[in-house]
């Protein structure tokens, strides 16, 4: 059972949910290789804030369904598939989907994602990719809110995250220069 | 110091993560964090109400609400904080004496519960998570051991939970930790209108009475 498969490219994600809109065929959704539910999730909202509630309620209920066929797979085979997105070259789906969020305006719904996958990361005690992710941060990218997301969660296990001190000096940097800076509004998070 | 009760001023005007405290006897007083996202708009309550019992409810309106010292940015940090650690510990946590200093990881909401740490109070709880956001509301070290009433409301909180069902071993751990500092809730909430930087016993004093003048219309006795 490992002809699991989903559209894991948000664009072409977004192709075939307008495919689906237009030639009215009901939507399937399967898993291909990422078993992270935080990514998962994040796409799922994403969908449900940009699409009609009809078409984006079928695309959710297949992706959960696929998810829960996903589950049901033996255990090593989801531990083989599960690094292939790690792998993939530049930022995480995650990112974008949280920055996708924030833009519409969700920005609770944006910050319960950034924390359930450094959640996700933290619990597998995988420091090398909470770091990789810290290390992609660009601040110019983000609300003021998830950056202090980044920086909140990640403070009690700042010791293992090299790239986190870099991260609060441009983030630090960043929030001086906008219009919504108050003081103290890094009291606590230092390096 | 500023507070409300949510009958004068709603929680939805707070900022979206503030302590509220209210009286529950003649000299007892509870708190928690009560709790705000956009997605839904509902002030929630999030508190340690007895052993294993963590609840997450909507808010009572007769809870005052403290005006935090804390921005409003951090604000929403701590409520999305409040939002994991209630939905990581659906069963409860633990009620005891223990130290509430680095008790939760923000990363995770798990609570750091081993051999030197059994629980907390509802006042140490809400310590808990505040400093798990980097934001510690008060310099633990800077309380006293041993002030007038601690000693017998320890006695009576393990009292409650023989009488309640608490098991042995938990009873036997809370009891080693009687004589450790106790942080009383109106201490905690007069501390979160002035952190940061983290308060002492001194910093609080005058605002924690105040607070309690204007919760229960008395002086301390």
């Amino acid at each position: 059972m490992k002809a699991i498969f989903i559209s894991w490219s948000r664009h072409a994600l977004r192709d075939k949910l307008f495919y689906a809109l237009d030639s009215g065929i009901s939507v399937s959704a399967t898993i291909h290789e990422s078993p992270n539910r935080a990514d998962l999730e994040g796409i799922i909202a994403s969908i449900e804030v940009q699409f009609p509630e009809e078409i984006a309620g079928k695309i959710s209920a297949a992706i959960r369904q696929a998810l829960e066929k996903f589950k049901q797979l033996p255990s090593s085979t989801r531990m083989l598939e599960a690094d292939k997105e790690t792998r993939a070259p530049g930022k995480a789906a995650f990112l974008d989907s949280a920055r996708r969020l924030e833009a519409l305006g969700h920005i609770d719904k944006a910050l319960d994602m950034v924390y359930g996958h450094f959640d996700s990361l933290l619990t597998a005690h995988d420091y090398a990719r909470a770091d990789a992710l810290l290390a992609s941060i660009e601040p110019k990218e983000f609300g003021t809110d998830l950056l202090l997301g980044f920086l909140t969660i990640t403070l009690p296990a700042k010791q293992w995250l090299e790239s986190r001190a870099v991260l609060f000096r441009k983030i630090e940097k960043d929030l001086r220069t906008r219009k919504d800076w108050e003081n103290n509004m890094l009291a606590g998070l230092e390096q | 110091m500023k507070a409300h009760q949510g009958t004068a001023k709603p929680f939805a005007d707070a900022p979206r993560a503030v302590v509220a405290i209210k009286q529950t006897h003649p000299n007892a007083f509870h708190l928690g964090i009560i709790h705000r996202s956009d997605e839904d708009q509902v002030s929630r309550m999030l508190h340690l109400a007895w052993h294993f019992d963590l609840q997450n409810e909507p808010a009572e309106p007769d809870y005052f609400w403290v005006e935090p010292g804390y921005p409003s940015f951090r604000a929403r940090q701590v409520a999305t904080l409040c939002r994991l650690v209630a939905k990581r510990h659906p069963q409860g946590l633990p009620y005891a004496f223990s130290d509430p200093d680095r008790a939760i990881n923000p990363m995770t909401g798990e609570v750091l519960l081993g051999s030197t740490r059994f629980g907390f109070t509802c006042a140490s709880f809400v310590l808990a998570v505040f400093e798990a956001a980097g934001l510690p509301l008060v310099v633990l070290d800077s309380w006293p051991t041993g002030r007038d009433g601690d000693a017998e409301w320890q006695a009576f909180i393990i009292r409650l939970l023989e009488q309640n069902g608490a098991s042995p071993e938990h009873i036997a751990s809370v009891r080693s930790e009687i004589g450790r500092v106790r942080h009383r809730p109106t201490e905690v909430a007069a501390a979160s209108s002035i952190a940061p930087p983290s308060a002492t016993l001194g910093d609080v004093e005058p605002h924690e009475k105040a607070l309690r003048i204007l919760i229960t219309g008395q002086e301390a006795v």
